[in-house]
């Protein structure tokens, strides 16, 4: 019944505001992993992972939405260049990991390999975005040195993401809670 | 009232500009940034919105400045375009590259630091979204605070107890997801509009008078 | 590791090796237009479409780049040779307005040394 319907829907709402709020705090440990000043691991991405096998579409989006938005405001970078390409690295990538995630069968493909494809069409997005807005035609030399990190991120995003999955007790009991 | 985020950096502006005008602010700003023919206009322009970030609690430095706004002067002028200044081997480094990176480069930090300046936390969002914005934000607020018990050495086990803090999911429990009641942001005091008024008026009036 | 996550690592990797590969391969240098007056050298990219101005001792000798190809728009001097010498394309390929102290050149392409500073 439409009715009801929406009011499950409603009712999931709190979970993915929850969701967001994790996106924002998992940003925020970043320092606990060294990297070179430039570069962000992606932390952020590690809720949207774990919820892709089940949010909705919409909710996913709506996840996508409050982290990058987000963001912006908690840092303080809403109005500048830095939300710009954020946004679009981080529309690029849900864009290609949700294509992903539902095109090829469960069992071919893990949080790993989302990972490395959302982190290869973030980076791409990004990097052709800088050169254009910001350093220049000539700055084609820095497309390797972000790839090669980004392939790195991915891979190490997506170990995290398959390793909540498979030892948090609370996302089991988050999804069992939801299908119920 | 909300509590300063950290209270040896604290948000001066906040006393006296309601998030959204100061957000407005913000981008009146930014446009006469982007928009300005002249890079003194812009380093006016990012020279000011640094003082806001700072005013705003926020820790900028010169070397960040100069980081930012050194690579792209470099990235610009190795794509060569106008008067020659010299020749480095067999490459020309021209005054038109290195005028363009300077003000590139301007523009970014200006971006950054007037950013900084003029996005509150407490900015509020508009419509249904808007809600879910303040109850993420207000989660996020209380995961911040449990952040000194995430264990690097136990980093799933910490974390776990803490996610099962904030959101319950145990049988029997049911996830508290009160938002903490903020009394509603102060308006703009007098002294705060005049602040906007006469930095914008300034900086557009700058913008034109330096074409 | 599952089937495709493999598959996405080694397209990361052929796409980061791919950008490396265009970025620091030796290419011929990109063809590019100098213009000399008294005023100094001055280089432009032939790729941008623009109008370019030339200050000499007549005047402005207005330069005019379109499609990769340049020429003489307008001069000031009487004899308008520089006007009637056309449109060039190619490295190597020049024009000059001999009495406006105006030459113009196409560098690039294969090996090609800079011109010297003390051509007038």
């Amino acid at each position: 019944m439409p009715g009801s319907s929406k009011k499950m829907a409603q009712a999931r709402l709190p979970l993915v505001a929850f969701f967001g709020a994790l996106s924002l705090f998992f940003a925020t440990l970043e320092y606990l992993f060294p990297t070179p000043p430039w570069f962000r691991l992606g932390l952020a991405n590690l809720p949207i992972l774990l919820a892709l096998d089940f949010f909705t579409f919409p909710e996913l989006l709506l996840l996508l939405l409050l982290k990058v938005i987000g963001q912006g405001i908690v840092n303080g970078t809403l109005a500048s260049q830095a939300f710009l390409l954020s946004s679009s690295g981080s529309l690029a990538s849900f864009v290609v990991m949700y294509m992903a995630f539902r095109l090829i069968p469960r069992g071919w493909i893990s949080l790993i390999g989302l990972s490395l494809a959302g982190s290869m069409a973030s980076n791409t997005v990004q990097v052709g975005l800088s050169m254009v807005l910001i350093f220049g035609p000539a700055s084609g030399i820095i497309a390797p040195w972000f790839l090669g990190l980004g392939t790195l991120s991915g891979l190490g995003i997506g170990w995290g993401a398959e390793t909540l999955k498979r030892y948090s007790r609370w996302l089991r009991r988050v999804k069992l809670g939801q299908s119920s | 009232m909300a509590k300063a985020r950290n209270s040896k950096h604290p948000d001066r502006l906040d006393a006296l500009l309601h998030p959204t005008p100061r957000f407005l602010w913000g981008l009146a700003l930014l446009g006469v940034l982007v928009l300005a023919p002249r890079w003194e206009t812009r380093a006016a322009v990012m020279l000011f919105g640094g003082v806001l970030a700072t005013l705003a609690g926020k820790r900028i430095s010169f070397s960040y400045f100069l980081l930012l706004a050194g690579t792209v002067v470099v990235f610009h002028a190795l794509a060569p375009f106008g008067k020659v200044l010299i020749m480095l081997g067999n490459f020309p480094l021209t005054e038109g590259a290195l005028l363009g990176g300077w003000k590139n480069g301007l523009t970014m930090a200006g971006l950054v630091f007037v950013s900084l300046g003029t996005i509150s936390r407490q900015l509020h969002l508009p419509g249904r979204f808007g809600k879910l914005w303040a109850l993420t934000f207000s989660w996020y607020e209380q995961l911040m605070e449990s952040k000194s018990r995430v264990h690097p050495g136990a980093i799933l086990l910490s974390i776990d107890r803490i996610l099962e803090q904030h959101y319950p999911t145990r049988p029997g429990s049911s996830p508290v997801w009160t938002q903490e009641q903020r009394s509603p942001h102060g308006p703009t005091k007098a002294s705060g509009w005049a602040l906007v008024i006469l930095s914008t008026l300034a900086a557009v009036t700058l913008a034109v008078a330096l074409r | 590791m599952k089937p495709f996550d493999i598959v996405f690592l080694l397209l990361s990797l052929v796409l980061t090796a791919g950008s490396a590969w265009a970025a620091l391969a030796p290419t011929n240098a990109p063809l590019r237009l100098e213009v000399q007056t008294d005023g100094g050298l001055y280089t432009y990219p032939l790729d941008t479409d623009q109008e370019i101005k030339a200050v000499g001792p007549l005047g402005t000798t207005l330069v005019h780049v379109e499609g990769r190809a340049v020429h003489v728009e307008v001069s000031p001097c009487a004899n308008k040779v520089c006007l009637a010498m056309g449109t060039i394309r190619q490295g190597g390929q020049w024009l000059a307005c001999l009495p406006n102290h105006v030459f113009i050149r196409i560098s690039g392409g294969s090996a090609e040394a800079s011109i010297d500073a003390g051509v007038f």
